[in-house]
């Protein structure tokens, strides 16, 4: 892929917006969306239904058309709704994997997967070649003849994937590829699908509502709310600085305690709160006096007995009672009560630590993000 | 009892109440066996006589066969039916085609009428439309050829709908909405997304649409055409209409014209031999017609549905579109309505003129025969309950042998209550007349009554309730009645409190349906009623029209009407359009 020289984006989505009508009202889908992505990238946009993922991706792909913005691939403008340019999706050198796989049921899996270097004239033999080597990529050598409903939904997902890549794509759109698997399947071709991207070198944009998917996968991810981009970063970027609550609250389980930020400087900030004034080393740009929420995974919540000795930390430790804990297996969930506030944790299944027992909490502060209050 | 007793047998009743249901012989399945005998003779019956001299107690001959194949009324006769069939798939499809194409990819305007209209066409009469239409286009007498002929004094007959062409036109109006029912929901039905997976593949729109789109609506297109084909082959009502004022006869009529002679002795045998070979044929055509639906149902359901076809804007063509649909509907439905109209209220036929309007009066309809259209209209009565009654207990009952039971053989009863869609009526008519008039004892009585129509048109609605039936009851989960079942309640409860409150939504309104199309019906009743008893007033007006009284049959086709469209309302508030459409799919009208 020559083209894309390093340093230039792959594809790059420049203020996009799109409405829908719904009798007298449009329905903003996606609202002033922007991101690039970079050669070899897979990128995810991560969001519940109806954030405007899916549509984002369509616009990309050519198969909406969006109200404002514009979409470069590669040197390509495919979209430029002020200057009225629209690439049919056709002409887009991509490959889509679609969220219901879209497999031709009268075409055997050879035939799907041949039909895109069939459109463009690829010649007879060559057109053999790849198509046996994309299948032997994906683990499909030997079902070239099976016709569509006679596939299970994960050899579906990999002719759709052969698909999607027999035409060496400069960009490679998935939809929700993995939701319609059932949870053992959705693991194996979570790990393939990100071997073989990555093996491949494509560039990806990856939609998904699934946090552990996107987490696993991206290189990049930017998480979506009501059709914008609420935060872009990498997957450990995300998780661990969460930039706000509903972040926070999406990707991954988190605690949330409200205060007041008293005071902030050298990137600490003390936040007053139900447990006592509490430290955050997190960029805070929010003003002293607002109110704010400190956000905390449950793992990063460190538990010891309190039996009496004084904890190591000297910051954020605070003593609360263990009022529940789940068994989950490689790992126990408890609850403990500070103050009337619970505060969620999760630890190694042992030491089991008994319901009842009055226990020492940590709240790190480089774990704590301050983010809006609610 | 000791607690292991108990335990013992607490574990026996459930592992009785959890085996599969009816274990031995059910009583659910007497019906059902009933219904398959009775099919498979009446077939029998047919073939029986077409190989024996005389049908009662010749012997065996292939005489019958011989005089098919060589004599040359019967060639013509097969001719004519090729020809009007042909005619009739063609026009039916260039008219439900496109009509099925707007309404489910575009944004035509008026969709819920377009779907209206189309289950009104389905349902009025094959006779209605055809008096319509010969009244219009009769070569010496017909309307616009006489207001032709005075308006630019052109030789009569230019339009004459006394022929194959014409009888197919007029067939193929009528079928169109068949055509339409058979395509909306397959259409609706194929997700855009493989379209858009074309795209995305490389495919332009000529590309896509030659190898995704249409390869996709072939198996639900041929398996139209040859429901058409099979229903044209067999039909009755237009082509006797129509053919009989220029004896250019079609199969069904031609049977019937060989029992009722118009002069000299009935032929059975060679009415048998002729109804055996179009049997065969109509067999290897459903045949083809299951196999090409279930390759249709195979491409409707693959993977979760994902994205909502968005209508196609048809721009400024929406209302020229929606033009064309009025104008079908105009050319199927208004315009015989407002010709019969007319023609009831004139003393003999004319053009619309001045004098003709100081002509109109309801004469026509005070002349009619009320004594015996008030008989008639009992045994119509009598027919339009008990008809799609007998014919739904007999389906659930198929329906209950198939789905539920374990009974060895029990696919092939599946098979059986489909052979009714594929026999032509006429033959199972045919069957029954004899079966009454010779192998019953006389003492009986049935001949004359309504009884053997009964018999033989519930019968042939087993083909279409046993669609309706078998659906409904797939779609109750096993574990309800498991549950049922668990909970202590015997076979019949099971069926009483469960299964059939279940399925009263769907048996409901395909009663509703049967008893609409028992109400039209003329194949079989026109073949069973004797001249002067047991006959409907569907047969009453046919006789009426073929005797040349026009204007009386007219008016009693008019009075036909009134009472259909009110039902055919109240099936539509019933079933809803969807359902509607959906329970009109397997229904094969006009047979």
């Amino acid at each position: 892929m020559s083209e894309d020289a390093a340093g230039t984006a792959v594809l790059a989505v420049q203020g996009l917006r799109k409405s829908f009508r719904t009798g007298q009202h449009g329905v903003a889908a996606v609202d002033d969306v922007s991101f690039e992505t970079w050669p070899g990238e897979l990128y995810t946009l991560l969001g519940p239904s109806g954030c405007g993922k899916t549509t984002t991706l369509r616009c990309i792909a050519g198969l909406e058309r969006p109200d404002a913005g514009r979409i470069r691939i590669g040197a390509k403008m495919v979209t430029d709704a002020g200057a009225r340019t629209f690439l049919a999706p056709y002409r887009r050198s991509i490959g889509m994997v679609f969220q219901s796989y879209a497999i031709w049921p009268h075409m055997t899996v050879f035939d799907n997967v041949a039909f895109p270097l069939r459109v463009t004239g690829v010649r007879h033999a060559e057109v053999r070649r790849r198509v046996t080597d994309v299948l032997e990529v994906v683990g499909l050598a030997g079902l070239e003849e099976r016709l569509a409903p006679q596939l299970s939904g994960g050899q579906q997902q990999r002719t759709a994937l052969a698909r999607a890549l027999v035409g060496r794509p400069r960009l490679l759109l998935l939809d929700e590829p993995l939701s319609n698997l059932d949870a053992r399947l959705r693991e194996a071709m979570r790990n393939e699908l990100r071997s073989l991207q990555r093996q491949l070198g494509v560039t990806a944009v990856y939609v998904t509502h699934d946090q552990v998917e996107a987490l696993s996968l991206s290189t990049r991810i930017a998480v979506m709310d009501r059709g914008r981009i609420v935060q872009e970063g990498t997957p450990t970027e995300v998780y661990e600085r969460p930039a706000t609550r509903y972040v926070a609250g999406f990707v991954g389980a988190s605690n949330f305690i409200e205060g007041e930020l008293v005071t902030r400087k050298n990137g600490r900030a003390r936040v007053r709160t139900r447990l006592g004034e509490l430290v955050v080393t997190n960029h805070a740009t929010q003003p002293t006096g607002a109110s704010v929420s400190i956000a905390i995974r449950p793992e990063q919540v460190v538990l010891r007995p309190h039996d009496g000795t004084r904890p190591s930390a000297v910051e954020n430790v605070v003593v609360g009672v263990v009022s529940e804990a789940q068994y989950l297996g490689e790992a126990i969930e408890y609850v403990i009560e500070v103050n009337g506030f619970r505060v969620k944790c999760r630890r190694p299944a042992a030491p089991a630590v008994a319901t009842g027992e009055s226990v020492h909490i940590e709240l790190p502060p480089g774990a704590c993000s301050l983010v809006g209050a609610r | 009892m000791t607690i292991r007793g108990f335990e013992a047998a607490a574990e026996r009743r459930l592992r009785w109440a959890l085996e599969p249901r009816i274990p031995g012989p059910p009583a659910g399945a007497i019906p059902a066996s009933a219904g398959a005998i009775a099919i498979l003779a009446l077939i029998a019956i047919a073939v029986a006589i077409s190989l024996r001299t005389t049908p009662l107690d010749g012997t065996l001959t292939l005489r019958h066969y011989h005089d098919l194949l060589t004599r040359p009324q019967a060639l013509q006769v097969l001719f004519n039916t090729i020809g009007f069939s042909t005619v009739t798939v063609i026009v039916a499809l260039a008219i439900g085609i496109p009509i099925a194409w707007l309404v489910a990819w575009t944004d035509l305007p008026f969709k819920p009428a377009v779907y209206v209209g189309m289950t009104v066409g389905l349902l009025m009469p094959g006779f209605f439309t055809a008096m319509g239409w010969l009244v219009l286009l009769h070569p010496r007498a017909g309307i616009i050829n006489v207001w032709l002929g005075q308006a630019f004094a052109l030789k009569p007959g230019l339009f004459d709908i006394i022929s194959i062409p014409g009888m197919g036109f007029v067939q193929g109006l009528g079928l169109a909405s068949v055509v339409f029912v058979m395509l909306a929901i397959p259409l609706r039905a194929i997700d855009p997304v493989l379209e858009e997976a074309a795209h995305t593949a490389g495919a332009g729109p000529w590309h896509t649409l030659f190898r995704i789109t249409l390869p996709l609506v072939t198996p639900a297109l041929a398996a139209a055409a040859i429901l058409v084909l099979v229903i044209s082959l067999a039909v009755f009502d237009v082509p006797a209409i129509i053919g009989l004022a220029g004896r250019i006869f079609t199969f069904s009529p031609f049977v019937y014209y060989e029992v009722y002679p118009f002069t000299g002795p009935p032929d059975y045998g060679f009415a048998a031999a002729f109804s055996a070979g179009m049997l065969a044929l109509a067999i290897l055509l459903s045949l083809l017609y299951t196999r090409v639906l279930r390759q249709a149902r195979r491409y409707e359901v693959i993977g979760p549905r994902s994205t909502f076809r968005q209508p196609r804007p048809l721009g400024v063509w929406r209302l020229p579109a929606a033009a064309l649909v009025a104008a079908y509907f105009a050319l199927a439905l208004l315009l015989p309505f407002l010709t019969l109209v007319w023609t009831a209220l004139l003393p003999f036929l004319q053009p619309p003129s001045a004098i003709a309007f100081s002509h109109l009066s309801l004469d026509n309809f005070s002349s009619l025969p009320w004594a015996l259209i008030q008989e008639t209209a009992i045994n119509t009565a009598v027919l339009m309950i008990s008809v799609p009654t007998l014919a739904l207990l007999l389906s659930i009952s198929f329906s209950w042998v198939v789905l539920r039971s374990q009974l060895p053989g029990r696919l092939a009863y599946d098979y059986v209550a489909f052979l009714p869609q594929a026999v032509p009526s006429i033959v199972f008519a045919l069957s029954a007349l004899f079966f009454f008039l010779f192998v019953l004892p006389p003492g009986l009585g049935l001949y004359g009554t309504v009884v053997p129509i009964i018999v033989v048109m519930a019968l042939v609605y087993v083909s279409f309730g046993t669609r309706v039936t078998n659906g409904a009851m797939i779609q109750i989960h096993r574990e309800l009645e498991d549950a049922a079942a668990v909970s202590g309640g015997g076979r019949l409860v099971l069926m009483l409190r469960i299964v059939l409150p279940l399925m009263r939504p769907a048996l409901a309104y395909s009663w509703l349906w049967m008893a609409l199309l028992a109400f039209r019906e003329l194949t079989v009743t026109n073949m069973l009623a004797s001249r002067s008893t047991g006959t409907t007033v569907a047969v009453v007006t046919y006789s009426l029209f073929a005797a040349g009284n026009w204007g009386e049959a007219a008016s009693l086709a008019l009075i036909m009407v009134a009472v259909l469209l009110p039902l055919v309302a109240i099936y539509l508030k019933l079933a809803g359009l969807g359902g509607a459409i959906s329970g009109a799919v397997s229904a094969v009208p006009g047979r």
